[in-house]
């Protein structure tokens, strides 16, 4: 059995990335009250995974694993459940006026057209472009997807080109 | 769009990224948080299991009572039905434990790919399950159920209403089930080997 957590090392890791694990709860899930199970789902992840967390210097790409993972189960899940597995209009729209709520600007504006066209992305895909968005190195991305960092960067050459077209599309809209 | 374009505007992206404040999730004290991944870790200890736990349940209760009808009724067709039924009951549990735990859930924070790979294997699972669930569940229960009703000494018009309820079942439980497959289960495996397979 594991030992339990260090609190003190869990409120550190989770305060000090609350911006990059809700991105990555936006990426994953559509509406408010998702995105806010998916947050204490990863939260959760993390605290059960810690003890397991050999070095800090590895806490970034562990992170996000443990984020990328247990989004996609909740996706799945929801899915399962009769939830929808891709973005629906109405959700589209909600997601929109919330946006347009949050800050009422021309950044958020493309900040909610980005999200848009990522959702519309595969899981891997959605991944892929988030940790590049997040600027993390294609060694890192390869720790975090299990592949090597040359077929990340073929992959993400056709998630970006695929994310350009969707965007390109929903302006058009 | 030509190279210098496509780089601008994802360095473009890049800085509306990382210049997002998201906001949202649960805003809980330090102790509230604790307390809550506390209360979550006692749940899941609790929740371990369960569904093997229903089904042995649900099995041990069928198989005790048409144990109890085989060693009390004389008519040997009606105890080929409960036999039918106990091996069907059987079959069944060890068939869905079995697959549960065949495919190890790898830990949370494997990387995304073996993640992946495990969500396919569970998927083509259940796609197994469901289009063979004629073998493993249904037709044990539906020959030993009719087995039993008509090995029993009573006059037709009694026999005929049972069979024709477990045939009902069978096919509503059978109808539902491939739908299931053909609607979830097997565009989702699909979309999951297209995304494994990706070269």
């Amino acid at each position: 059995m594991n030992p339990p957590p260090d609190e003190q090392q869990f409120l550190d890791l989770i305060n000090g990335n609350r911006p990059r694990i809700l991105k990555v709860c936006r990426v994953y899930a559509w509406n408010a009250a998702d995105r806010d199970d998916l947050y204490q789902e990863i939260l959760f992840q993390i605290w059960r995974g810690l003890p397991g967390l050999k070095q800090d210097a590895y806490a970034n790409t562990w992170l996000y694993r443990i984020a990328i993972n247990t989004s996609i189960s909740f996706v799945r899940r929801r899915a399962a459940h009769g939830g929808p597995a891709v973005l629906l209009d109405h959700e589209r729209l909600t997601h929109h006026i919330e946006s347009r709520q949050t800050r009422d600007d021309g950044a958020e504006e493309h900040l909610a057209r980005l999200y848009d066209a990522i959702a519309h992305l595969n899981e891997v895909e959605k991944a892929l472009v988030t940790l590049f968005l997040e600027d993390l190195s294609y060694e890192e991305m390869a720790q975090v997807l299990g592949l090597s960092a040359s077929n990340v960067g073929v992959m993400l050459h056709r998630a970006k080109k695929r994310l350009l077209t969707l965007m390109q599309e929903t302006s058009h809209e | 769009m030509n190279d210098q374009e496509e780089k601008n505007l994802w360095q473009g992206l890049n800085c509306l990224w990382q210049g997002q404040k998201p906001s949202g999730g649960p805003t809980l004290t330090a102790d509230e948080q604790i307390a809550a991944m506390r209360k979550k870790m006692a749940k899941l200890h609790r929740g371990l299991n369960k569904n093997d736990f229903w089904w042995l349940a649900t099995e041990a209760v069928i198989i005790v009572v048409f144990t109890i009808y085989f060693f009390t009724t004389p008519h040997f067709v009606t105890r080929i039905g409960d036999l039918t039924i106990i091996g069907g009951g059987l079959l069944a549990s060890w068939k869905i434990i079995q697959s549960r735990r065949s495919t190890p859930q790898p830990i949370a924070d494997a990387p995304v790919m073996e993640w992946l790979k495990y969500d396919l294997a569970r998927v083509r699972q259940q796609a197994e399950l469901r289009g063979t669930l004629m073998w493993w569940f249904l037709l044990p229960f539906l020959i030993g159920t009719n087995l039993f009703f008509w090995g029993m000494p009573v006059s037709l018009s009694i026999k005929i209403g049972p069979s024709v309820l477990t045939v009902l079942i069978t096919a509503v439980t059978y109808w539902l089930n491939q739908r299931v497959r053909r609607k979830q289960w097997l565009p989702l495996q699909q979309e999951l080997e297209a995304i494994l397979n990706f070269d």
